[in-house]
């Protein structure tokens, strides 16, 4: 283990990132590791940036992350996967983006908005451990299209990145999630964390 | 089909806390170790200090720490908690609670502590009985406030002492002490935080809740000489009472203060007396500045001098510093204000250490936004001589860059799907063009909270904007200097009742022509629905209460054109919104419709929507691609695909409002069945 393992995470207002921040956070505490975490939020309820950053392992002073220094950056959306993966990823670290998007200005026809293979290619440069997944869809088939976040942290969590066991996030999710929705929520962390496994070797 | 979301809030005061507040905020159990967040740990501070009235206004961080308390205050009923109208009254009721020897706790966002200025420089001179702090929330970065002002500098201005913890144990740690040296100083006292501290998670320790102070039996005697104005008391030596109680402030009081500071143990110094160079910090900057050390591979060659208080600063420890090393670099965030007491300590010593900071022209460090550890690595590498890389090489700058040009205007936020808002919005928009008015006829000023999202396209719907309530008052200078446009004011209920009211009063009495629009969506809804007296029957501690009437309390202002529309219904708000511009003298109308967000929260995840309403789609064949409902409507669910394409509407985000429904002219848009 690490020093420390330097882990942000960026999304759109609404989409759960912060729960995403309490569940590590809370997981690497479970664990019995020093975890520091900090949350940025826009000035809106939906929408709005929303980026979160976790440092575990003794040698975390600060809860903030410096750019280029992020071992996993989890991207909940894609151009925000672009954004902050582009500022803070770590060559040789992990990065997994949700595919969904989410327009920048719905009414604006003429904002730009990268693609796919355009956030991949910028990423691999940086680091060639890029996989993009549809968590969104994953969520869906788990019960909520809204538990997008946990599908994620369950893809992140397979890769063997954020150097936590997959049963302490289950215990996490369960304590952490509003009262009815862990099963579900735990479902679309398994079927985020298989996504990745089924794919193992080839991202 | 506009009604598909029920009105049914009952109850709204007594849903989950899941979001803002953890349960371990009442967990009666010292020694226990919790992972919690900044706001929650300011909050359990003030439980365990024996906190018996905690007064707030809704506002980030502030929101943050008080849902906390009130959460609280639902396992200890003495805990008595209430969101205020505005802060200054949030202030004025934990005074008169201090008054009777109860602490008190006002916890406010940065510029919400602008509004208690008056009432706190009279009861500084007055003095307080029970503990009082109140929190500041500043906001380094702006990123959910209007400004970046450096609030620190009130400390000073107003005379009372300033903590700023590091970490979020000492955050928790340092409410008991500043309740304590309140009591014994008799003065509120400031605790300042910023946003990285509060939204920051860490281990916290908890400590024994003081029930026996919280339990304290109010007394209070009525000493007019020593709370009112002391009129007839005689000062031989002193022009007026005001001037013998400053007086008192600064030879007791604060002498009182300075002990304290100096032997505070927070305040601490890392020194081995072989370092040639040293750095003062406060708050995060502590963390930031070790961390700088390490990477730097400086520990043990650079003195660290962190202080909590830094109003006033620690004399003896700075002192020592400043005889030990050759070069002191102050680290903090926005003004130089710890480095300006530093200097000014500094010139009553014969012989210091050289002083760097925001007033070395050299280092060029910024008097704006956040620090970074990095940042400080890099100031630090200059005042040490050592080499310093920047984290983020050139190469990958100029591909953010480029990348930023095209692509990443950042995301500010937008309506909520179904936003009530975005509908008057909308119909605004349209109702000049019913009321023989173009865009450029008209003026349109916002004031705080959602309604400002109406500056983004496709509505471009605010010419200017101002602080929490001001939007009437500056229509009301608009028509004063005689502006040849048609002046509308755009506010919320929680805006109009915070301070705008007074501005209604105003334009009244003084009979300025122009429109406003209340939003009145039962809530604060852009700092997370926090309830308000106009909202529902109920308080924030489910006591039941008469819901305040807008159009009574409008008309008590002395407006007779009052009017009331549904934000839903496109057709209807539009013709009253145009019947009101063309009215020649003061109109207003009252946007009615609950916040979108209270029935998904309310009602829990959007998945238990349902039994509610049904999302929308829209049906291909009847189409026309006009682009009305996602160009200018601008709804958040409706995704425009380009030209001569049907939009999507995206299932997860439609809430199933209906607007959309009534805006299309092809009639092509149906509910999910």
């Amino acid at each position: 283990m690490s020093a420390v393992l330097n882990v942000v995470g960026a999304g759109v207002g609404g989409q759960g990132t912060v729960m995403l921040a309490k569940v590590l956070g809370g997981a690497a505490f479970r664990a019995g590791r020093p975890v520091l975490t900090r949350e940025t939020i826009g000035g809106f309820q939906r929408f709005g940036k929303v980026f979160i950053e976790v440092r575990i392992g003794a040698g975390a002073r600060s809860n903030t992350i410096d750019y280029a220094d992020a071992h996993v950056v989890m991207g909940m959306e894609l151009l925000e996967g672009l954004r902050f993966g582009l500022r803070y990823l770590r060559p040789g670290g992990v990065v997994v983006v949700n595919l969904r998007k989410i327009l920048l200005e719905p009414g604006n026809r003429k904002a730009y908005y990268p693609s796919v293979e355009e956030v991949r290619a910028q990423l691999s440069d940086i680091s060639p451990r890029v996989h993009v997944i549809d968590a969104s869809s994953l969520a869906a088939e788990a019960g909520n299209p809204r538990m997008e976040n946990m599908a994620l942290l369950g893809a992140t969590a397979a890769t063997g990145a954020l150097e936590i066991d997959l049963e302490i996030f289950r215990a996490q999710i369960l304590a952490t999630v509003p009262t009815g929705t862990g099963e579900a929520n735990v479902r679309a962390f398994d079927l985020g964390a298989e996504a990745i496994l089924a794919t193992a070797g080839r991202a | 089909m506009t009604s598909a979301i029920k009105q049914e809030t009952q109850g709204y005061a007594t849903r989950t806390f899941n979001k803002f507040a953890t349960l371990d905020i009442a967990r009666d159990a010292p020694g226990d170790v919790v992972f919690i967040s900044g706001a929650e740990a300011v909050a359990r501070g003030a439980v365990e200090a024996g906190v018996a009235v905690s007064a707030s206004y809704p506002g980030s961080p502030a929101t943050w720490v008080q849902e906390n308390l009130v959460l609280a205050a639902k396992t200890f009923p003495d805990l008595y908690v209430e969101w205020s109208t505005n802060e200054a009254k949030s202030f004025d009721v934990c005074i008169g609670a201090s008054l009777t020897g109860k602490r008190s706790f006002a916890p406010l966002k940065q510029v919400g502590v602008n509004w208690i200025l008056d009432s706190l420089t009279d009861w500084v001179l007055k003095q307080v009985r029970g503990g009082l702090v109140i929190m500041i929330g500043d906001d380094p970065g702006g990123d959910t406030t209007t400004d970046e002002q450096d609030t620190r500098h009130l400390a000073q201005f107003v005379e009372i002492p300033l903590f700023e913890p590091s970490s979020v144990q000492e955050q928790k740690d340092v409410m008991l002490h500043m309740f304590e040296l309140s009591e014994a100083a008799r003065i509120p006292v400031f605790l300042r935080l910023t946003r990285p501290e509060f939204y920051g998670r860490g281990p916290v320790t908890l400590g024994p809740i003081h029930h026996d102070i919280r339990r304290r039996e109010p007394t209070f005697s009525g000493n007019v000489d020593e709370f009112g104005m002391g009129l007839h008391q005689s000062t031989p030596w002193f022009t007026t009472k005001v001037a013998e109680r400053h007086d008192r402030h600064h030879r007791h009081s604060l002498g009182v203060v300075r002990n304290y500071v100096e032997q505070y143990p927070l305040n601490t110094l890392e020194l081995n007396g072989t370092e040639e160079v040293g750095v003062i910090v406060a708050g995060i900057t502590y963390d930031y500045a070790r961390e700088a050390i390490e990477r730097l591979g400086l520990v043990g060659r650079v003195a660290i001098l962190k202080y909590v208080t830094t109003w006033p600063i620690p004399d003896a420890l700075t002192r020592r510093l400043l005889g030990s090393v050759k070069k002191v670099l102050v680290v903090e965030e926005l003004d130089p204000f710890i480095e300006q007491q530093v200097r000014a300590l500094s010139s009553t010593m014969a012989a210091h250490a050289e002083i760097f900071g925001k007033l070395s022209a050299a280092l060029d460090l910024p008097f704006a936004d956040v620090y970074t550890p990095d940042a400080v690595a890099g100031a630090l590498a200059k005042v040490a001589g050592v080499p310093h890389a920047p984290a983020l090489g050139a190469d990958r700058k100029a591909r953010i860059e480029e990348l930023s040009r095209k692509t990443f205007r950042p995301r500010v936020g937008n309506f909520c799907a179904g936003c009530p808002e975005m509908g008057a919005t909308h119909a605004l928009k349209q109702a000049l063009k019913s009321a023989g008015l173009s865009r450029s006829d008209a003026v349109f000023v916002g004031d705080e909270g959602c309604l400002n999202l109406a500056e983004l396209k496709p509505w471009n719907l605010v010419d200017a904007s101002g602080c929490m309530g001001s939007s009437i008052s500056i229509g009301s200078g608009f028509y004063a200097a005689g502006l040849k446009k048609k002046i509308v004011c755009v506010i919320g209920d929680g805006g109009f009742l915070h301070s705008g009211l007074l501005g209604l009063m105003n334009a009244a009495y003084n009979n300025a022509k122009m429109t406003i629009l209340i939003h009145d969506n039962r809530v604060t809804a852009a700092t997370g629905q926090q309830l308000v007296p106009s909202g529902f029957d109920h308080n924030v501690r489910g006591e039941s209460t008469r819901r305040l009437s807008l159009e009574d309390l409008v008309r008590a202002c002395g407006v007779d054109y009052v009017d009331v529309m549904d934000p839903y219904n496109s057709q209807e708000s539009v013709e009253k919104l145009a019947k009101a511009y063309q009215h020649d003298g003061l109109s207003v109308v009252i946007s009615r419709r609950v916040c979108a967000l209270i029935e998904t929260r309310h009602h829990g995840s959007r998945g238990k929507m349902g039994e509610h309403m049904h999302p929308f789609y829209i049906d291909d064949a009847k189409c026309t691609s006009c682009m009305i409902c996602s160009r200018v409507l601008g709804c958040s669910a409706i995704y425009d695909q380009g030209n001569n394409v049907p939009p999507v509407i995206d299932p997860i985000e439609c809430i199933g409002c209906g607007i959309c429904v009534l805006v299309c002219p092809d009639d092509a848009i149906f509910p999910i069945q």
